[in-house]
């Protein structure tokens, strides 16, 4: 089913988006309505989300043609235990499943840890030779330059501790290792925001319908109010 | 009233609004270079890759009629949307011309808004579950709450752990599904979409070919496992959608974004060289003061 509201779906989005950014020129309505809007609707659409997923893969499941399905009875008791944060008397009944959860996530996850470290400096290791085999080539350099990159890398964390002579050099060519990857890691993040801004811009020029005058008009508002303080106009005096 | 002079903050305000207007109006074009990870991303899908980290090698001979793609919509798609919307929408609708049958898994409410809001509508109309195509060569899980731990169930057995998709259906009743389960051995090629949790376990364990998307932002660490051979390809941001939009021949929008992207960025180095020589030229002048 459509909802209702639809229609006014693309101005919302693009006036949502655009006010947001008004806080660049200062803290001012427009941005505390986006705000608001984005806090409370984001938190009731997260809550909505969470109930339909626990009726879809709980509720239903409890009975399947009149039966009833043994196993779905832990996530009702895992859920009711969960709401026992409500409850100070019995708080630690939820502190019981939340470690329980924890550590059995932990547990699943955990292992992965080293068996990752390991494909990973197994393969950079390999790849590292590739020039033996392939020559000197951008690609075989690259991979070179990588393996490198990452021992270096390493070696500032693991002996960072141990301030002997044998890894000066290696730890402080580690750390320019590091520091040439975060500016990396700095600029593409900024380009990442830069598209993401000019990607709604020319949403609003080409999407239908064309919603550019809104953000134009809230920086002819901002521009106004700079030379003029709109809250001169309903100013009780 | 308050006047604005060039140490004004404000300006920031202005600067964006002008170049992003600026470069959407009248965006400069220039060559680019396609990197090896779009390529390889390409080629994957395309022509195949084989996998070898355990034994026996899996081939995987390319996307064609029938092939089970799993996407994990899982990592921050929702707040990178804009920077790989063009990305994504190209690669799905080549697999969709390919004929794979495409299984879609959400991990997080708002991801799964994304698509439901800015892809699915594009790709099935408005209602998904009532397009012909539905449960014959997609179907959409949903947001299936989870993570990691049921990615490590799924792979044995996705459909006793999660036996309705989004919409309600019985999985077990959707015809692509019959063949399309056990995800370990059933999922003949894995797309993230920024993920970067346990799928990579599937490369090493079970040989399933990994490819990942993402925002330009994700490229740094994401391309830590495309180096180390997790990742049989990537594509990220606006360019990597306009990479894949040239290395397929499949028209879409992201060659206008990528043109006004690379304007912005042509601006921003112009700019940071003008301020870069007006400090230079200052601290001079001081110095010769003193």
């Amino acid at each position: 089913m459509v909802s209702p509201i639809e229609p006014l779906m693309p101005y919302l989005n693009t006036f949502i988006f655009f006010g947001a950014y008004t806080v660049l020129y200062k803290n001012n309505p427009i941005y505390r309505i986006t705000q608001s809007l984005v806090v409370g609707v984001g938190a009731g659409y997260l809550l909505i989300a969470q109930i339909n997923a626990f009726n879809r893969g709980v509720v239903t499941q409890t009975f399947v043609d009149g039966n009833l399905n043994v196993s779905m009875l832990l996530p009702w008791i895992m859920g009711l235990a969960y709401l026992c944060i409500f409850v100070p008397k019995l708080i630690s009944v939820y502190r019981a499943v939340s470690i329980l959860t924890l550590t059995v996530g932990m547990g699943v996850v955990l292992p992965y840890g080293p068996a990752l470290f390991w494909t990973v400096s197994k393969t950079y290791g390999q790849n590292a030779l590739n020039f033996i085999r392939d020559g000197i080539t951008a690609a075989s350099m690259g991979n070179l330059f990588t393996a490198i990159s990452y021992v270096l890398g390493l070696s500032y964390f693991f002996f960072t501790e141990y301030a002997s002579k044998p890894t000066t050099t290696a730890r402080s060519l580690g750390r320019i290792v590091l520091l040439i990857y975060t500016a990396m890691c700095i600029t593409t993040t900024a380009l990442g925001k830069i598209n993401l801004v000019q990607w709604k811009v020319l949403d609003t020029l080409q999407g239908y319908p064309a919603t550019w005058w809104i953000p134009a008009l809230m920086f002819i508002v901002m521009l106004v109010d700079n030379f003029y303080p709109l809250k001169n106009l309903i100013s009780r005096n | 009233m308050s006047g604005i002079s060039f140490k004004d903050k404000r300006w920031i305000y202005i600067m964006i609004f002008a170049i992003i207007y600026i470069s959407s109006l009248a965006p400069i074009a220039f060559p680019i270079p396609i990197v090896n990870w779009s390529k390889d991303f390409y080629r994957t899908i395309d022509e195949g890759v084989v996998v070898d980290f355990a034994d026996p090698p899996r081939e995987f001979e390319g996307v064609t009629e029938g092939t089970r793609v799993f996407i994990l919509n899982s990592g921050e798609t929702a707040k990178l949307w804009g920077d790989m919307s063009e990305g994504v929408k190209v690669v799905w609708k080549d697999l969709m011309s390919r004929g794979a049958h495409i299984l879609l898994w959400s991990s997080s409410p708002d991801n799964e808004a994304t698509l439901n809001k800015y892809l699915l509508p594009l790709m099935y109309g408005p209602e998904p579950q009532n397009h012909p195509d539905y449960g014959v060569k997609f179907v959409n899980l949903g947001y299936v709450a989870g993570g990691n731990q049921l990615l490590e169930q799924w792979k044995d057995d996705l459909i006793a752990i999660t036996p309705n998709d989004a919409y309600g259906n019985n999985l077990a009743d959707l015809p692509m599904m019959s063949n399309f389960n056990a995800l370990k051995t059933d999922a003949d090629l894995m797309i993230g979409f920024d993920a970067r949790g346990l799928e990579t376990i599937y490369v090493v364990r079970f040989n399933t070919p990994l490819l990942e998307m993402g925002g330009t932002d994700s490229a740094s660490y994401l391309a830590l496992s495309y180096t180390a051979g997790y990742f049989k390809g990537m594509l990220m941001g606006q360019r990597g959608g306009a990479e894949y939009e040239l290395l397929s021949g499949i028209p879409g929008n992201s060659f206008s974004y990528l043109q006004n992207t690379l304007t912005i960025s042509a601006v921003m180095i112009l700019i940071l060289v003008v301020a870069n020589v007006r400090y230079v030229m200052k601290q001079s002048s001081v110095t010769e003061e003193t």
